[in-house]
């Protein structure tokens, strides 16, 4: 499945403080000329400089985990080189088009995000990470018209690498484990790839609208960075909005937005009527009720609330939706999704499955609710990565959400839940591959300099 | 219980942490911006050993999950970037030092039979 193009993704708008930043309405691919001619690659701040102004700009990953990228930086770069950069554009969220967005459209931006990256850790190599074909050919174009400039001086090596798209190839171990030459499976940690990634080096593995961010703060500084969004996730955020909502697309808001509004931009709920909830994160934050539309999209907000934001992936379930068939479904992914390398993953994410589709077909009594919670505090942090713990958010949050319309499915079977909800919650083409795999059958590597 | 005499203000440099292990005690203790602190050689995120964690003024970042630590209070400053019930990380347990006149170190531990048994948090 190595090079699949997927769906590109239309733009929905932007509530931001000045605008749009890194979304632009466009339909083509912003060239070299074109960036450079907007002010691109002109960065006034370079090497310790970089990191002092990202420190002060307080800029979270989007990859998910929202982790100070200044702390991150500082630990890679304190360990004795050669280190490399990594951007991570595998987006195995099968509900996110953020990144590939982002390569396709405006790869220039990610890339002058990892030049600074590489220039304030002191990294001599660039690995551009994705599942996407075209973001491939975009990343490896915007390379080649890096190299044919010379006023930019010497500038590090960048790498293009390809992978199938499954849920575990974006995890920052198979990341590094994939650059390697392996199949892009997750590894047991330590050591952590700041500590020791991609050719046993420390190497800084950061999502691509992270670093795209990057690249403005190092334009336009700190400061207006933080001119948009909250305190402690300053900056604005790509969300993509997807399911039952008029205009399924791309936002970018400034943090602290609330939900509300950008469902007013998606052009409200398909069908009129309040949303049944909303899933999170893609599918790895777990399923929120309708009171989630008032409240602000920042991570430590949600994360309070026991919702991951995750990626920025939300899927809107319209009215007629009913929850317990969606959460049964993402477990089927979950379970799918599993690449059978610990035994608690395997076993863990096949029960909650078993469990989800008997509460769905209406087969399910108490005790099984109970024994449903129970899998999910059982497989919780025990996987080499994190992936059980989705299938883990999806359980906690039904439950804890939504205990009427669980209680309700309790030996009684749904009419709602018959119907199918592969059309809001989508699966990926891909499966890892376990046994056997090849290195050189799941990966595609072209170097570009 | 008070750890007299430890280390001799001379022995620091600056930043670098220095752990002092003894029956029922393992601590760390690092001079930073002209202070002393001491604290327990104990992530409270995993119970990892934080000797080999950075300083740099007064927050100490674990070298495991890179959380951040103020030496002063001992408060998360920035939860770990991963692993188990990240959310859930205590605060550093953190004991008073002092300097007396001639540059000696010393800790005082409070009640040092609770933190020789039982988990930070
Ligand atoms: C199962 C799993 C899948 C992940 N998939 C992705 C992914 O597709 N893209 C991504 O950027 N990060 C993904 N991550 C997070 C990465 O491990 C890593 O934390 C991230 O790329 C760091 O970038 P950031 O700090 O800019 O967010 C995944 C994590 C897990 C546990
Ligand atoms: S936790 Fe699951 S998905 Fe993650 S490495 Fe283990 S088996 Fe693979
Ligand atoms: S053990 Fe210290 S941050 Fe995880």
């Amino acid at each position: 499945m190595t090079g699949a193009a997927l769906a590109d993704p239309p733009l929905v708008g932007a509530i931001t403080v000045g605008g749009e930043r890194l979304l632009q309405q466009r339909c083509d691919r912003e060239s070299f000329a074109e960036y450079r001619a907007a002010g691109g690659y002109r960065n006034a701040v370079r090497g310790a400089g970089v990191l002092r102004e990202l420190s002060v700009a307080g800029l979270r990953g989007r990859g998910g985990a929202a982790f100070p990228t200044a702390i991150k930086w500082q630990a890679v770069a304190e360990r004795p080189g050669p280190r490399h950069v990594v951007v991570n554009a595998e987006e195995g969220e099968p509900a996110s088009a953020k990144d590939r967005w982002l390569l396709r459209h405006r790869p220039h931006i990610v890339v002058e995000g990892a030049l600074a990256a590489a220039s304030a850790i002191g990294a001599d190599t660039i690995w551009i990470y994705v599942a996407d074909r075209p973001a491939a050919e975009s990343a490896r174009e915007a390379a080649a018209e890096l190299r044919a400039d010379t006023s930019l001086g010497p500038i590090p090596r960048i790498n293009v690498v390809e992978v199938p798209h499954t849920y575990v190839a974006g995890e920052e171990t198979s990341v590094v484990r994939a650059i390697d030459g392996g199949p892009a499976l997750p590894t047991t940690k330590p050591p952590r790839p700041f500590e020791r990634g991609a050719a046993g080096s420390p190497t800084l593995v950061q999502n691509a609208e992270t670093l795209a961010h990057v690249a403005l703060i190092v334009r336009s500084g700190a400061k207006q960075f933080r001119g948009a969004g909250s305190n402690t996730a300053p900056g604005t955020l790509l969300l993509t909005i997807s399911g039952d909502c008029i205009r399924p697309g791309l936002v970018e808001v400034a943090t602290g937005t609330r939900l509300r509004e950008v469902l007013a931009l998606a052009g409200g709920v398909r069908g009129g009527g309040a949303p049944a909830g909303f899933a999170f994160g893609g599918y790895f934050g777990g399923i929120a009720g309708p009171r989630t539309v008032d409240l602000p999209i920042e991570h430590d907000a949600l994360r309070t609330e026991g919702i991951g934001l995750g990626c920025g992936a939300v899927i809107v379930l319209g009215t007629h939706r009913c929850v317990v068939a969606v959460a049964a479904t993402i477990g089927k992914f979950f379970a799918a999704q599993s690449a059978h390398q610990c035994g608690v993953c395997v076993r863990g994410t096949a029960a909650i499955q078993g469990a989800l589709e008997r509460l769905r077909g209406g087969r399910a009594d108490p005790a099984n609710v109970e024994q449903l919670q129970r899998f999910a505090g059982l497989v919780r942090g025990r996987g080499a990565c994190a992936l059980p713990d989705g299938a883990a958010n999806v359980v906690e949050s039904l439950i804890r959400e939504f205990p009427g319309t669980v209680a309700d499915h309790v030996g009684r079977v749904c009419l709602r839940c018959r119907l199918p909800v592969d059309d809001v919650i989508p699966n990926l083409a891909a499966r890892p591959v376990t046994s056997g795999a090849r290195p050189e059958e799941t990966r595609s590597r072209e170097e570009s300099q | 219980m008070k750890l007299e005499k430890v280390a001799c203000l001379e022995e620091l440099s600056d930043r670098k942490l220095l752990r002092l292990k003894g029956p029922g005690y393992d601590l760390c203790i690092v001079l930073t911006d002209n202070k002393v602190h001491a604290f327990a050689n104990r992530c409270p995120h995993t119970g990892a050993r934080l000797h080999a964690s950075r300083v740099r003024h007064n927050v100490l970042t674990c070298s495991h999950h890179l959380a951040q630590f103020d030496l002063c209070s001992g408060s998360v400053l920035t939860f770990p970037m991963e692993g188990l019930d990240v959310e859930k990380t205590g605060p550093l347990v953190v004991f008073d030092a002092e300097v007396d006149a001639d540059g000696w170190v010393s800790v005082d531990l409070g009640e040092i039979e609770l933190y020789g048994r039982g988990p930070v948090r």
